[in-house]
């Protein structure tokens, strides 16, 4: 039964996901962390965090690991096709539609208002992850650290993640 | 069925290299997809914007779009399949790992850096996303476009609305004030 659940859940989750992945923090908090109590908030930050040094897409990531927590591999199945099928259809949908679609003054105007709304929802993910992840002057400065050299030099992020793994590695005394 | 294995096969491949998200993915997409004859010179352009606009992952819906393209249902469903393969092996490999070693002193030290780092990602994607559709540019971000930003953010973190209600309110928003 609960691995109905999780695919239902996700299959929700699925069609709401715009602008890269991110804004699926909010989304799983709403649904899973306050609605169902599944998993705790600290929880649910390290998932992000693993999620976010893998390759893929970030919300398919968690969506498998927020499934394997909850059901193991059956869990983490039912995730991945619940949060893929929904916007693999309605990817093909718009196939059909888009012609038209972009031609439509009501559309281009709803989607001008959504994007700043993308916008304003990754960064309530990250200063959601914030609240967890930064503690002290430290975690400050990496943080800072990292934001600039993301955005002035044109480096790989998996480059910045592997030096993060390095530089925590050599902490542990 | 011979070209939906190739399909698959070709994606797992992209999949498995498919570091740093999903616009560092489109040129080798658009390089295998061109290589392989699925795809017209400017046809990458309408499948890339289609997969940005839709929901989902625009890599994820770039491979679904091209193996559509190819060969119908079957070409999609084995070109989505074969991109998510390795990231879903991945992560159920680490998933494993993690709720087992969670406690575990070098597990902690790298979630300690790693955790502000992810931070800086997603703020970064927010950058990011606002600068690709020209939502901030040089000459400077509209008042319309802040107040959006602003409010979306306000409603989530602190009231907690369901992302879909404020989805909503933003394009019936933007069909009023733009």
């Amino acid at each position: 039964m609960k691995v109905f659940n999780i695919f239902f859940t996700f299959l929700k989750i699925s069609p709401l996901i715009f602008g890269g992945g991110y804004v699926v923090i909010p989304l799983i908090e709403s649904e899973i962390v306050k609605k169902k109590n599944w998993i705790t908030e600290e929880q649910l930050v390290d998932i992000f965090a693993v999620a976010g040094c893998m390759p893929g897409a970030v919300a398919f990531n968690i969506a498998v690991l927020v499934g394997y927590k909850l059901a193991g591999i059956l869990g983490a199945v039912v995730a991945l096709l619940g949060i893929i099928i929904p916007s693999c259809i309605i990817v093909i949908v718009i196939l059909y539609f888009f012609s038209y679609m972009s031609n439509n003054i009501f559309f281009i105007k709803a989607l001008q208002g959504l994007k700043p709304a993308i916008v304003g929802l990754i960064a309530a993910a990250g200063f959601k992850v914030a609240r967890i992840a930064i503690t002290d002057i430290s975690t400050i400065s990496v943080f800072l650290i990292g934001l600039l050299i993301l955005i002035f030099t044109n480096i790989n992020p998996v480059l910045l993640i592997l030096a993060g793994i390095f530089l925590g590695l050599s902490l542990v005394k | 069925m011979w070209i939906n294995l190739k399909l698959f096969f070709t994606f797992l491949k992209l999949g498995l290299v498919s570091f740093g998200g999903g616009y560092a993915m489109l040129p080798l997409i658009e390089h295998q997809a061109q290589n392989n004859g699925w795809l017209k010179t400017g046809e990458f352009g309408e499948i890339m914007t289609i997969a940005g606009v839709s929901s989902g992952s625009i890599a994820e819906n770039s491979a679904v779009l091209i193996g559509y393209n190819v060969n119908n249902i079957s070409g999609a469903v084995f070109s989505g399949l074969g991109m998510v393969l390795p990231a879903f092996t991945l992560a159920v490999v680490l998933g494993s790992l993690l709720y087992r070693i969670k406690n575990n002193e070098f597990v902690k030290k790298v979630f300690y850096i790693l955790k502000p780092i992810i931070v800086s990602l997603i703020l970064y994607a927010a950058l990011k996303f606002a600068i690709i559709n020209e939502i901030i540019s040089l000459s400077g971000i509209g008042f319309n476009n802040i107040l959006i930003i602003a409010v979306s953010f306000i409603m989530v973190t602190y009231f907690k609305i369901h992302p879909a209600l404020i989805f909503l309110t933003a394009s019936i928003t933007g069909m009023l004030i733009f």
